[in-house]
């Protein structure tokens, strides 16, 4: 105990740092920002600020990106509930209760819930990394290669268990993945593969046009397409405050929330949405009086927006402890930290404590902050619902030209994001997720090069990821996921999930 | 429907394409034995696992039906594209202020149009917004116009 308060000493002054409360401050401003913004979500932000935070210290990019992941957990919620509108995924099913609320004049109320309740989440869980982050990663300094593979292929597969649709697919865009993030030259041998004599491809696919290519480009082509202007009616704000009835019923789902949303962050794969519909099913189910859900019940607010805050910081316990993400966002930060030559892993604790430390503590700041900055700044909000889509996206558009253009002054970089944006549009269209797609191709050198050492120390033999226990165990696991989502019953929830 | 190129049926194919893709462009990678790998050893193995997905995957389609394709809409595709690969090949010629307002104007065609007049003043101000930002605030190493650096 001693040491975790010494330890958020350092991270306070690191987190303390003017400059780094001011990228923390941007960072949840932003995301409240893109969360109030539907159509442009953290995945494509954090992708799109990628190349700025080369201009940063490691540090700060990382408080600054994390804050806008976190942040726009907040703002999702607030279009959810006074237009019916989810700002992100995640707010989904806050939409449910949280506009009927707003119906019957509760609207203040609801915000008012869903801030404080996301706030009590947030805070929890990032006490939590600080605890649980150092132990597990003393566990895996004492991996080797074969234990490596087999949390990659753990990832992976949960990946596949938690991702939208078709199975088989999911499992097909990791594999292209893995071999997109093969393309370059071979580490060991020195071989060029599939540069196709393109010199630009010798170090590799750039990770930041595959990212902006899928994520950004992709959803705006795909936006265009579906909608046409937006009819928005902004509902009214009668109170702000809940009443005491409120919080009353609203503080065990809180907790329930938090809990469920911890768990199902940390696990691969996962993430704040799967965990807000989580919340939502538990909380009816429990309810002593089921029928009053989706006609404003103020549970059916706070525990899914505890548990999708919950899930936001939990993933980064896998992140920053293994160096394994668990969705695409986590890939996003491996991704930054390598552009300042940090090798994600175990290490980074020890190697860095002001990095993970000063993370912690200003994941910490980030809530209090969002929490000052949303419940006042809400009307301003939702005046930001009427900047029209034919403005912003080709401001998007021109950030992520310049963002990858300015890494390596490389036109062909550039013309990677158009092409990996397409294929993002034509994988959507038939109903492939990109996301898995992007974990492969974060994880694919890694995953090649410590497969080959396992079996360079094996002699060859493929039995030494059953025989060391380490391995064995994940792959255990892995064995009883893949088993749970072929099992009828779970099918049925998995597809009620999806949107 | 059965026998129809569904969404199934296309993306196993796209699997399958991808999968051969990779095995001809890499057929002159040496493979290795499993305790020595060659550069193609993994590649390999990762194509033929697409090729036998994207096949599986494909039969499903045709077997059991799937989703018919939505229609793909050709206008926003296209443009934004377009002003992507249009920026990528002014920004080295004329430098960074008419790559931007260049990938601007051509965007602006995949959405709603836009009055003539509102997008003169939306380009014009962006275009000076993004290049004072980038190339003063960032201090980002690139020409605005040849020669000229801010």
């Amino acid at each position: 105990m001693d040491g975790l308060l010494g330890n958020l000493a350092l991270g306070f002054a690191v987190a303390f740092s003017v400059e780094n409360i001011g990228l923390c401050l941007i960072g949840c401003i932003l995301g409240t920002l893109i969360g109030v913004l539907p159509g442009i979500g953290p995945t494509t932000t954090v992708a799109l600020l990628l190349p700025i935070t080369f201009y940063l210290d490691p540090v700060g990019a990382l408080i600054m990106l994390a804050g806008v992941f976190y942040g726009s957990q907040y703002g999702g919620s607030t279009t959810s509930i006074l237009v019916n509108l989810p700002g992100e995924s995640s707010s989904v099913v806050t939409c449910i209760d949280g506009y009927q609320m707003a119906r019957q004049g509760r609207a203040g109320a609801a915000l008012a819930i869903a801030a404080l309740a996301s706030v009590v989440a947030g805070v929890v869980t990032t006490v939590l990394i600080g605890l649980a982050g150092p132990p597990l990663a003393s566990i895996a300094l004492l991996f080797q290669s074969a234990d490596y593979v087999s949390v990659m292929v753990l990832g992976l597969v949960s990946a596949v268990v938690l991702a939208h649709g078709s199975i088989l697919k999911a499992v097909a865009m990791i594999v292209l993945g893995i071999f997109l993030g093969l393309v370059g030259t071979d580490v060991t041998t020195g071989e060029q593969r599939f540069t196709l004599g393109i010199s630009e491809l010798y170090d590799g696919i750039g990770f930041v046009p595959v990212a902006m290519g899928l994520f950004g480009v992709a959803e705006i082509i795909y936006n265009l397409e579906q909608t046409r202007g937006r009819g928005i009616v902004t509902a009214t704000i009668a109170r702000l405050w809940p009443t005491r009835e409120d919080l009353r019923r609203a503080w065990a789902a809180v907790v329930r929330g938090t809990g469920l949303g911890a768990l199902l962050g940390i696990l691969p794969g996962s993430g704040p949405t799967v965990a807000s519909f989580a919340a939502y099913s538990l909380e009816k189910k429990i309810a002593r009086a089921p029928e009053r859900f989706g006609k404003g019940a103020v549970e059916g607010v706070a525990s899914p927006e505890a548990a999708n805050n919950a899930a936001a910081q939990a993933c980064f316990i896998p992140m920053l402890s293994l160096g394994i993400p668990p969705n695409a966002i986590m890939a996003l930060m491996i991704g930054a930290m390598m552009i300042h030559g940090l090798t994600p892993g175990p290490g980074i604790i020890t190697k860095q404590p002001e990095l993970f430390w000063g993370m912690v503590a200003s994941m910490l700041v980030g809530n209090v902050l969002l929490v000052v900055l949303n419940l006042p700044l809400i009307g301003m909000w939702v005046k930001l619902l009427k900047v029209p889509y034919r403005f912003l996206f080709p401001a998007i558009l021109v950030f992520c030209c310049i963002g990858t253009y300015s890494l390596k002054a490389s036109p062909v970089e550039v013309m990677m994001i158009a092409l990996f944006g397409v294929i993002g549009y034509a994988f959507r269209k038939l109903d492939c997720e990109p996301a898995p797609l992007l974990l492969g191709f974060v994880l694919g050198p890694m995953l090649e090069e410590n497969f080959r050492r396992a079996m360079i120390l094996s002699g060859g033999d493929a039995s030494v990821f059953v025989t060391r226990p380490i391995s064995a165990g994940f792959l255990v696991l892995a064995a009883i996921l893949l088993v749970a989502v072929l099992l009828p019953a779970f099918k049925k929830t998995r597809e009620a999930i999806r949107e | 429907m059965p026998g129809r190129l569904n969404r199934d049926v296309a993306a196993g194919a796209l699997f399958v394409l991808s999968g051969a893709a990779g095995l001809w462009a890499g057929r002159t990678l040496s493979v290795g034995t499993p305790e020595a790998m060659g550069e193609g050893y993994l590649p390999r193995a990762l194509c033929l696992a697409l090729v036998a997905m994207g096949i599986v995957i494909a039969a499903g389609g045709v077997i059991r039906g799937g989703a018919a394709i939505e229609r793909w809409t050709v206008r926003p595709l296209f443009f934004v594209t377009v002003s992507i690969i249009a920026f990528a090949l002014v920004v080295g010629i004329a430098g960074l202020a008419p790559a931007v307002l260049v990938a601007i104007l051509v965007a602006t065609f995949a959405g709603e149009p836009v009055p003539i007049a509102t997008l003169a003043v939306f380009a014009l101000t962006l275009t000076t917004a993004v290049v004072v930002g980038f190339c003063w605030g960032l201090g980002l190493a690139v020409p605005v116009v040849p020669g000229v650096y801010l």
